[in-house]
């Protein structure tokens, strides 16, 4: 896609140096003309794809603030100088889906955000002690660092009636830890605040320290779900800085591998939705579809959950004729069960009951704070990466990005439905046209370029990995997890609704914690 | 519709896999435990190189590999696979941690 | 299946069967785990694993737990939460690792956010190596928390 000219000209006014790089328009500018030209960029339509910082104090003198934007399927990155000490002029009044980017940075990096709403810290805990910022180059992690009390504050609701319901953080179900504070009057949900970073492992700064080839398995455990999509785009930002290029077979046995991962996450997404519905039958059937599909998974790499297949500049196993017909016929079995077991659901009257009108997140709101993937597409918001930035094999896969307007619990499971359809035709597709080759490019030499950016379609949403690499390692690896845009508007979209509501509306969500706090 | 449901229910047979009274199938592919054929060892380091959580070191007697660090990405198995091959052993739980030290010795 | 086989598993299944004759709870805590291992923990439920046929549960509360089942390498953040959850877990009670990270910390022991492995903080019964462990592995790893099978010593 060609960037819009009218806009390039009003950037191009603004800016210190412009630079095309690939697909990325590279826009450096003054600190003071940073919060105005990401706007103009917003309100023309950009969605806010990452905002983080690096720590270039030994190069450039300064810490980097960098914005990636995405207009209308065009990456911009806008970069300004920081100054420690120096408070920086938030972006949240003007670009809400900022928020929790800003608390981030001024967690990792002691950068203070000047006229931020709500500046408490989000993932280092109440008894972080305050001068110590571990994303800086010169943090020591080999010193234990004292525990000082602090308190957190919690925004309280208060009124006649109105209690306070605290959740987590080891919630009842087998689910990662969080906690959940609700402000009820009653039945109805007046406010949710969600505090979570209780699964924080430090994985940017312990990237910092893997070499490339074993920084693929750190990225595998990011989030254990989304291990293909992470190592995927893991690999992809390697291979942009070595500029060498994974075979084509390889590309497409990506492919297959991603929509797999796809696959068992919805179909346990969808059963989710039956089983907190109390609809126990598809529940059930769902359950073991899911399994079929895991079994599956480790029948064809080793893995169940898609683990050590991606490596950088290729894959590591591949897929055989006989494998793939094999393949071929459990998908199609797999697809009538499917079936099945979405017409007892969608036909059940006391299921829709419970789903249609529950947890609605606007489409303004979904925009607003930058939701992706099947959370933003059942809000009508028209995105997903396969199309908007093809990679691996998908400019050559047809398919159909399902939408829905309604944004409730209803929206979010058909949009799901209809896409575990669509990854059964595109593994299909990849698998009828599938190339002869190798698997794998070798990875060797050293890199030639300095930055790299690779997006890729998780289960989840759109996923980030952006890259400044040094000769064996990544100077700094910012992550960005599908669910990071997403968390909050799970808080406005249970807004209204009654408290037994909120499994259903989380689980419509289906939010990764841990790679959200990282 | 539930009768329907039911008829189709009432003729399937049990999906369980009834462990540990019956072994699963374990794919050809699944990465179980690593195992070294310390015959063919020439000591070249490579394996203990090639691991992200460094499970792998040298001992007087042989090899030992750490299960407790383990993480079954196949690496070592992928460098020197004259040596290593990823067995399709599962049950390794173990009381202690000494328990979870595999030492693979010559001869 | 030959006749030694069915033998066995018939005596398996009795002793199983007065074993949990009252039935297991186990509570799954997330202590730091990149979810990967609470995917196979919610596998064990579904139906083809399905541990209910032990009589074994997955409860909702420590305090109807017999069993902690501690995933992923203990971060700063959730030590509390875990002395916390493992207080509250009534007497006699066991603690199994689920996983490299529990067991050792794996890939993210030498981070500035993690604790340790869970033995640094509470005192773990049985471990589980994977990453993360397939569901039958769990079993086997319960199972020998409970000196129901013999130690798999023949590695």
């Amino acid at each position: 896609m060609s960037f819009n000219d009218g806009l390039i000209r009003k950037i191009s006014s603004m800016a210190e140096r412009l630079e095309h790089r690939g697909e990325l328009l590279h826009v450096a500018t003054s600190r003071d003309q940073f919060v105005d030209l990401v706007d103009i960029i917003h309100k023309v339509g950009g969605r806010l794809v990452s905002l983080h910082a690096t720590d270039e104090r030994a190069t450039a003198e300064s810490f980097m603030m960098y914005a990636i934007l995405d207009h209308d399927g065009c990456l911009i990155e806008v970069v300004s100088p920081v100054w420690d000490g120096v408070p920086f002029q938030s972006l949240v009044p003007r670009v809400h889906a900022a928020n929790w980017y800003e608390r981030e940075i001024q967690d990792m990096f002691g950068l203070t955000p000047h006229g931020h709403p709500d500046p408490r810290p989000l993932v280092l805990y109440d008894d972080w002690p305050q001068d110590t910022f571990p994303l800086r180059k010169d943090f020591d992690s080999s010193i234990d660092i004292p525990r000082i009390p602090r308190e957190y504050k919690y925004r309280h609701m208060e009124g006649d009636g109105v209690f306070e319901i605290p959740v987590g953080p080891v919630h009842a179900g087998v689910i990662e830890p969080g906690h959940f504070r609700f402000s009820v009057a009653g039945e109805p949900i007046m406010a949710l605040e969600i505090r979570l970073g209780y699964v924080h492992r430090g994985v940017e700064k312990l990237s910092e320290t893997m070499p490339y080839h074993k920084g693929v398995i750190l990225a595998e455990r990011i989030s254990g779900d989304t291990s293909a999509a992470h190592s995927a785009a893991y690999c992809q930002s390697v291979e942009q800085l070595f500029e060498i290029k994974a075979p084509e077979r390889a590309e497409y046995i990506r492919t297959i591998i991603l929509e797999l991962e796809r696959l068992y996450n919805h179909l346990g997404d969808i059963s989710g939705i039956a089983l907190d519905t109390a609809f126990a039958v598809p529940a059930a059937d769902g359950y073991v579809l899911r399994e079929r599909v895991l079994e599956l998974n480790e029948w064809l790499t080793g893995s169940r959950l898609l683990r050590s297949i991606n490596t950088i500049g290729g894959v590591n196993k591949d897929i055989d004729r006989d494998k793939s017909a094999k393949l071929l016929s459990h998908l199609v079995d797999l697809r009538l069960q499917f079936e099945r077991l979405s017409s007892t659901m969608m036909s059940s009257v006391s299921m829709l009951d419970r789903v249609e009108g529950t947890g609605i997140l606007s489409k303004e709101n979904a925009r607003s704070l930058g939701c992706v993937g099947p959370i933003a597409r059942a809000s009508g918001v028209d995105i997903d990466t396969r199309r908007d930035h093809p990679y691996a094999a998908y400019p050559d896969m047809s398919f159909r990005i399902p939408l829905q307007k309604s944004g409730d619990v209803y929206a979010r499971t058909v949009v799901r439905i209809d896409e575990v359809r669509e990854s059964f035709a595109i593994i299909e597709q990849a698998l009828d046209r599938i190339p002869n080759g190798s698997i794998c490019t070798e990875f060797t030499g050293a890199p030639i370029k300095t930055t790299a950016l690779s997006l890729v379609e998780a289960s989840r949403g759109e996923l980030m990995h952006w890259m400044i690499g040094e000769e064996e390692k990544p100077f700094r690896h910012k992550i960005r997890d599908p669910s990071f845009c997403n968390w909050l508007g799970l808080e406005l979209a249970v807004r209204g609704d009654i408290v037994p509501d909120f499994p259903l509306v989380n689980k419509s969500f289906s939010l990764s914690y841990a790679g959200n706090d990282l | 519709m539930i009768l329907k449901l039911l008829r189709r229910l009432l003729g399937r047979r049990s999906r369980t896999i009834q462990y540990p009274i019956e072994q699963p199938i374990i794919p050809a592919e699944f990465m179980g435990c690593p195992e070294a054929d310390m015959n063919r060892c020439d000591r070249c380091d490579q394996c203990i190189a090639s691991c992200p959580v460094s499970a792998l070191d040298f001992v007087d007697e042989g090899l030992q590999l750490d299960l407790s660090l383990c993480v079954f990405c196949g690496e070592c198995a992928r460098v020197c696979p004259e040596c290593i091959v990823m067995s399709d052993k599962f049950e390794l739980a173990s009381k202690s941690k000494e328990g979870l030290k595999v030492v693979f010795t010559y001869g | 299946m030959d006749e030694s086989t069915e033998q066995l598993g018939k005596q398996l299944q009795e002793r199983i069967h007065q074993l949990f004759g009252r039935s297991l709870g186990i509570r799954e805590v997330d202590a730091g785990s990149c979810n990967g291992c609470e995917v196979e923990v919610n596998a064990l439920t579904n139906a083809i694993h399905d541990i209910e046929r032990f009589g074994m549960h997955i409860v909702a509360s420590p305090r109807h737990a017999d069993m902690l089942l501690v995933t992923g390498a203990v971060t700063r953040n959730m030590e509390m939460p875990l002395i916390k959850t493992y207080r509250a877990t009534p007497s006699p009670k066991m603690v199994v690792a689920m996983g490299s990270c529990a067991a050792s910390g794996g890939p993210f022991l030498s981070s500035y956010a993690v604790v340790g492995p869970v033995d640094s903080l509470i005192p773990v019964d049985v471990y589980i190596p994977g990453c993360p462990p397939r569901p039958q592995a769990i079993i086997h790893g319960i199972m020998v928390a409970l000196d129901l099978l013999e130690e798999a010593n023949n590695r």
